[in-house]
């Protein structure tokens, strides 16, 4: 079985992020409020910024320029293609979990 | 405090503002607390390779730490050199406290210089801070050394004898400590991380009994470095060959390493690399290490491990302390200590003696240590142990005798109204309000040293009263009731054969001078004595 892609630890909050900024570039703030409101998740800022630093640097986020100390990120192609293996694999999971909850 | 503090530097480089500007923003729960905490040990622990520092800085760093060691070598000598200057011993003070207010001086100086020409940035906070440095530790030897010394009521009488050392020794930790926090402002550190680099610095290179360079002290450090020494003493020698000795001596230095260590690593902690262009090449193997960010932390475990448990047992082995495995023997303390000087390849001339012939330090001291040592370290054969006596109102009881080829070994205790007397002036209920003179009938060392001669004098004799000639001893009087002196008495035997342990003397000594006994010379008869059996 292929050894699925690699976010360096911070599994779950690093899918979350990548599905926040899918909908476009944000910062750490925004990233948490869109993730309260897709998920019910609270990042709390330890884990949010220990995702971002290994999403930044295997290259699946890039930062913008700084706006009044704040700094944008916005997903790279890489972090796209990643972003959706990963949730095709979910997809998945999800299908057969549920199927398999279904009374026969 | 800045929580974002609690990050790695290079972290909070390329995130600090941007995380500090979510947490104006966020209201934080105990959770957001607790994960904050745990995102720090992480960006500690496992940092990410796009935040390391870059090749160059760490170059930068290197010839940095090239330059600093270089001068911390010339602070460590001109130390040595400052409290061997022989016009200081002439004072009537400690030399290192003197060595220490001038060594603040002179680097004080040194420091301003640099600084005032722009010089060797490096250069001039390591002088500035081993000017402090020096300038504290001079003042806390005045404060805990001098005569009437302000802090004396906290600690006289913690041992009949002398002073004890919690204490001074507490003072000195938290002088440490309050100097870390009183320049944290000029070395951009919290309030809660100068309090735990003082700490740690005074844990492990303070000059207190509490640090590990102490431990390692008196923990046979120095008997090492005395071991090693190439210093020759020789007859007559003079000012300038004893400035030069001192240099020479490994173990002048000692005393100085902690100063320099902690003046280094609080040097490292202030400056912020420079910005400029180095070869790479030498950067790499710092490098690695840097970026292994738990390596530092372990090394210091492992040192400190090795330090308190390993090191010591190494020093005190017979590969350090008598690795030609010389056994003392015979009844001549003269006679043993020419042997031992011929096992290590020193042969002392016929009528010569350690003030008229040059011994090389390492083997004189390593002599004097398996002599001095061999009566605690050998077993020995047990012999009976006969009955105890009363007299003068104190029980002498033998515990133990040992014999070990010409070694007489007894352990003895000594019990009664006069060392309850002696214990009730030695240990008061609370300490004294003024400081005694050592010649004041009512001081704790006079009365030990009339009790001493009175009670605690022991010798062995030979069939026809001649003193046997001793190898060391000593005694202790535990601070638990009943009060009980604890003695040791060795002694060379010629061979089998009927001896007397006898004690003290009948008449009083002479009052002690103010710089103690001289002679110890007992005047009268003997009030107790004990018939031993030395069997062949």
């Amino acid at each position: 079985m292929p050894r699925s892609p690699d976010f360096g630890g911070f599994t779950e909050p690093a899918i979350l992020i990548l599905t926040s900024l899918a909908r476009g570039p944000a910062h750490g703030y925004a990233i948490v409020r869109d993730v309260e409101e897709l998920a019910g998740v609270h990042l709390g800022p330890g884990t949010l910024y220990a995702a971002i630093s290994r999403l930044e640097g295997r290259g699946l986020i890039e930062a913008l320029e700084p706006q009044d100390r704040r700094r944008p990120y916005r997903i790279t192609g890489a972090g796209e293609e990643l972003l959706r293996a990963r949730l095709r694999t979910l997809e998945r999971v999800a299908q057969v979990g549920l199927d398999r909850l279904e009374p026969t | 405090m800045r929580l974002v503090a609690l990050f790695p530097r290079s972290w909070r480089r390329r995130y600090g503002e941007e995380f500090e500007r979510l947490l104006e923003e966020t209201e934080l729960s105990p959770g957001d607390l607790l994960d904050l905490v745990r995102g720090a040990w992480d960006a500690h622990i496992r940092p990410q390779p796009h935040l390391s520092l870059g090749g160059d800085e760490m170059a930068m760093s290197l010839t940095r730490g090239l330059w600093s060691a270089a001068a911390a070598l010339a602070a460590l000598v001109l130390m040595v050199v400052l409290v061997n200057v022989p016009s200081l011993w002439t004072l009537n003070l400690d030399p290192t406290i003197i060595g220490s207010a001038v060594a603040a001086a002179i680097f004080g100086a040194a420091a301003g210089a640099l600084w005032w020409w722009g010089w060797l940035q490096p250069l001039w906070v390591l002088f500035a801070l081993l000017a402090v440095r020096n300038l504290e530790l001079a003042l806390v030897g005045l404060l805990v050394t001098l005569p009437d010394r302000a802090l004396a009521p906290l600690y006289r009488n913690l041992r009949p004898t002398g002073y004890g050392w919690l204490p001074p020794t507490l003072v000195e930790v938290a002088a440490g400590i309050a100097l870390v926090v009183v320049l944290a402002r000029f070395l951009r550190l919290r309030l809660v991380t100068a309090v735990i680099i003082g700490l740690a610095l005074e844990l492990l290179v303070g000059p207190s009994d509490l640090s590990l360079i102490r431990f390692l002290v008196l923990h046979g450090l120095n008997e090492f470095l005395s071991f090693i020494s190439p210093v020759v003493q020789g007859p007559a020698m003079g000012a300038p060959g004893r400035l030069q000795s001192a240099m020479l001596d490994p173990l002048s230095y000692v005393a100085f390493v902690g100063p320099v260590v902690w003046a280094v690593v609080l040097k490292e902690i202030a400056l912020r690399p420079a910005e400029r262009a180095v070869p790479q090449p030498l950067a790499r193997g710092y490098l690695a290490f840097i970026r292994a960010r738990w390596a530092p932390l372990a090394a210091l475990v492992v040192i400190v491990v090795l330090a308190r448990f390993q090191l010591p047992a190494y020093l005190a082995s017979d590969v350090v302390v008598n690795p030609a495995r010389f056994v003392p023997s015979g009844t001549d303390l003269q006679a043993q200590f020419r042997d031992c000087l011929k096992a290590y390849g020193v042969d002392l001339p016929v009528g010569a003696n350690t003030k008229t012939a040059p011994i090389p330090n390492g083997v004189g001291q390593r002599c004097a240590n398996i002599i001095n040592k061999y009566p605690s370290q050998v077993k020995g054969r047990p012999l009976p142990v006969p009955a105890q006596v009363t007299a003068g109102g104190v029980t002498y009881t033998i515990t133990s005798i040992r014999v070990a080829g010409s070694l007489l070994k007894i352990d003895w205790q000594a019990s009664g109204r006069p060392i309850d007397e002696f214990a009730a002036v030695a240990y008061p209920p609370r300490p004294l309000s003024t400081t005694l003179s050592p010649t004041d009938p009512r001081s704790p060392s006079y009365r030990f040293e009339l009790l001493q001669r009175q009670y605690l004098r022991a010798e062995v004799l030979d069939r026809t009263g001649s003193r046997i000639q001793g190898n060391g001893g000593g005694g202790d009087l535990p601070r638990t009731k009943p009060y009980t002196w604890h003695g040791q008495t060795n002694a060379l035997l010629p061979g089998a054969g009927e001896y007397t342990l006898q004690f003290g003397c009948v008449s009083p000594p002479p009052a002690p001078t103010s710089k103690g006994s001289s002679d110890g010379v007992c005047i009268g008869g003997p009030i107790a004595t004990i018939a031993i059996a030395v069997s062949g």
